[in-house]
């Protein structure tokens, strides 16, 4: 609907904007508009407020009266007559609700027959679209809400390691995607649906989370779009510029070739913790190292100090650049 | 949630509000007005609303726009509805 600053007709919907949310009501007359109260102040009591008729000049309140207009993709509108006698069935009326039932939803219902509401549908919608993702790290044992792991099958998973380090490592990052779904989506873990994915990874309808862990850290990754994470110890022994030689792509070892000697071993540590990131954000069935590129992708990587030992930690995510990396006491985040 | 971490949720929604005052948001206390002291206008708290809604799973009822004063009083009110679900 476009709005347009001209005499309104009998069934026109009507606004006007009062700083920078707008009322609406439906055109009857000069004497007669039909709005969800009028319009709004500070200490309104909305459980008193009710649909009304009351003359232009009072909806208006001295602003400027706009008049919509249909345009390509609108709800089929209905006749003016067929509006006036909607908004007049409904004099008397009352349950407003700023956000699920305000002057607005009364106006689109009674021209559309369609409730809803551009400011409020807009503002949820702005909401839903925020870019986040939220990388949780924290060393095990943690201090924990509730014991239990749900789902069953997850528990139960976790109860059949026989390594009591690697149960430890599952329990605690489990634990802690617990409460980073709580804390960054307000999602509770007892009512999600999870399933495991073909490759064997447990995913969730309501959201998009990766787990990792090395030694006593866990890492909980919660995001509204895919996501993936990984740390691994900063082990300059273990990435040598040999294993590049397995794991990286051509552009990858162009790119070492032209690394100082001394900061190879860094930058292979940091590839591999990209690498996984990456795959588990892709959601592959086999780790091929060497098939997945890291330049150009959307990573994040931080270095992490914790214990007298270093971490990396790389999230993988379209929303990257924006990543929040979430400490517990005891691990520094350092200077990259 | 405790008290703190909803706190620190609101904190977070506000920024996402008004990100040109993230510093003073994130300074902001329990008592900070959240009209005069954080600058919020009428868009901006049904933004802070609608976004409680979704993050808390909750509904609001019978809102005004006056209601909210206070940090405090939006805590107040995430607290008493999640006692209620």
């Amino acid at each position: 609907m476009k709005w347009e600053r001209r005499e309104a007709r009998r069934g026109d919907i009507v606004r006007v904007p009062l700083g920078l949310i707008f009322h609406y009501g439906i055109f009857v007359s000069q004497e007669e508009v039909i709005q969800f109260g009028l319009p709004p102040h500070p200490g309104r009591d909305s459980s008193k407020v009710e649909v009304l008729s009351a003359p232009l000049s009072a909806f208006l309140e001295g602003g400027v009266l706009e008049v919509g207009e249909c345009e390509e993709g609108d709800p089929p509108r209905r006749s003016p007559e067929e509006t006036v006698a909607a908004a007049k069935s409904r004099l008397g009326e009352r349950g407003y609700n700023i956000i699920h039932n305000n002057c607005e939803h009364f106006a689109n219902e009674c021209a559309f027959g369609v409730h809803v509401s551009t400011m409020t549908d807009g503002l949820r919608m702005k909401y839903r679209a925020v870019p986040m993702v939220h990388v949780y790290v924290a060393r095990f044992p943690f201090p924990v809400e509730g014991e239990e792991i749900v789902p069953v099958l997850r528990r139960e998973e976790i109860e059949a390691c026989s390594n009591a380090h690697v149960r430890a490592q599952k329990y605690y990052s489990w634990k802690l995607l617990e409460g980073a779904l709580m804390r960054s989506l307000g999602l509770r873990m007892e009512k999600l649906n999870f399933t495991r994915s073909k490759g064997g990874k447990w995913e969730c309808g309501e959201c998009f989370f990766s787990l990792s862990h090395c030694g006593d850290i866990a890492v909980a990754a919660v995001s509204r779009r895919p996501v993936g994470v990984d740390i691994e110890l900063r082990d300059e022994a273990r990435f040598t510029p040999r294993l590049a030689e397995k794991i990286a792509t051509e552009g990858e070892k162009e790119l070492l070739g032209r690394t100082e000697e001394g900061a190879r071993a860094r930058l292979v540590n940091v590839l591999w913790t990209k690498k996984e990131a990456l795959f588990k954000l892709g959601g592959g069935e086999r780790f091929c190292p060497a098939e997945i590129g890291t330049e150009g992708a959307s990573t994040a990587t931080r270095e992490i100090a914790c214990g007298g030992e270093r971490y990396f930690v790389t999230v993988a995510s379209e929303d990257a650049a924006r990543a929040d990396f979430r400490l517990a006491e005891g691990l520094d985040l350092l200077p990259t | 949630m405790t008290r703190q971490e909803i706190k620190d949720k609101l904190v977070e929604i506000m920024v996402v509000a008004m990100p040109e005052a993230e510093e003073t948001l994130k300074a902001s206390t329990e008592a900070s007005n959240l009209h005069t002291d954080l600058g919020f206008n009428s868009v901006g708290m049904l933004f802070i609303v609608i976004a409680i809604e979704e993050f808390f799973s909750i509904r609001f009822e019978n809102v005004n726009f006056g209601d909210f004063n206070t940090v405090s009083d939006v805590i107040d009110y995430i607290e008493k509805a999640q006692a209620q679900a």
